[in-house]
């Protein structure tokens, strides 16, 4: 089965320009035939992040990237056939992710698979407060929501976990 | 073969069969709201509409351990399980709870 990897990292943070994932993209979950939904609140995060040794290096490191975050949030949904979400789903969901607080620091398009990848990047106070990812593939879509203190090298220690689609990291682009 | 899963310390199950489920994600919906207190956080659900299976899984938190709450409901059998996990458990869990969950808290495929 052909999954797509879509990354969504959104921040939910307090500002006006907040991410959230729209309600109306539930309506999805009726046409999709796998549907996951993962929510690691903040607090879920910090439990875990007790259990990290701070000797262990790889421990260490993981427990260094939880503190940061607030929350990481998975919505994916997986189709029989391709058109059963449409441009006006995804374009939902890209709206909020607008300058200034948002900026789009990946998009990855392929023509030949139908696959598209968005990461976007928030910041505020030259600080990184969360990270967005949008990808799709004719016959998926995921929503990966993260809030917090992310660097975007985070990503690929992050993928593979929590719920998280494997990636690569993405290189910031050049402003 | 194993009794539980590996890193549990106390596993209850209950396994029901014959049952009239008609839509598991509806069911395992009312299934959980009616039934548990706010101390439990929704943590992973995994819906297949082409097999009509759900696997809802809750986790509450406290102490040293942490408490999971699992229901795998298919059109005719639901199962309920409650589990102790310890760190390296709680890890596997973090990690890849979808699987986890797919795979009823045992980490092998």
């Amino acid at each position: 089965m052909k999954r797509i990897l879509v990354l969504a990292l959104l921040a939910l943070g307090l500002g006006a320009q907040d991410f959230q994932i729209p309600v109306n993209i539930e309506k999805l979950a009726a046409k999709a035939v796998d549907t996951v939904d993962v929510t690691l609140d903040a607090s879920m995060l910090q439990f875990a992040g007790t259990f990290l040794s701070d000797k262990k290096p790889e421990e260490a490191q993981a427990r260094q990237l939880i503190n940061g975050l607030k929350g990481i949030y998975v919505r994916s949904f997986e189709f029989e056939k391709p058109g059963e979400y449409s441009a006006a789903d995804v374009e939902a969901i890209r709206v909020q992710l607008k300058a200034p607080l948002w900026s789009r620091i990946v998009g990855v398009r392929s023509k030949r698979e139908g696959e598209n990848a968005e990461v976007f990047l928030k910041r505020e106070n030259n600080k990184v407060t969360g990270l967005a990812v949008i990808a799709a593939d004719p016959k998926s879509l995921t929503i990966v929501n993260i809030v917090g203190a992310i660097n975007p090298e985070d990503l690929s220690r992050l993928g593979g976990q929590f719920g998280i689609p494997r990636l690569e990291a993405p290189k910031e682009e050049k402003k | 073969m194993r009794a539980a899963p590996a890193g549990t310390k106390d596993m209850k199950m209950a396994i029901f069969e014959d049952l009239p489920v008609i839509d598991t994600e509806v069911d395992t919906r009312n299934l959980f709201c009616e039934n548990l207190g706010p101390e439990w956080k929704p943590f992973v659900r995994v819906h297949s509409r082409r097999d009509n299976e759900t696997v809802t899984i809750y986790a509450k938190m406290g102490g040293k351990d942490m408490r999971i709450l699992m229901a795998v409901l298919e059109p005719r059998e639901a199962v309920i399980m409650q589990l102790k996990v310890n760190k390296k458990a709680l890890q596997r869990w973090f990690e890849d709870p979808v699987r986890m969950g797919r795979n009823r808290g045992n980490d092998h495929d």
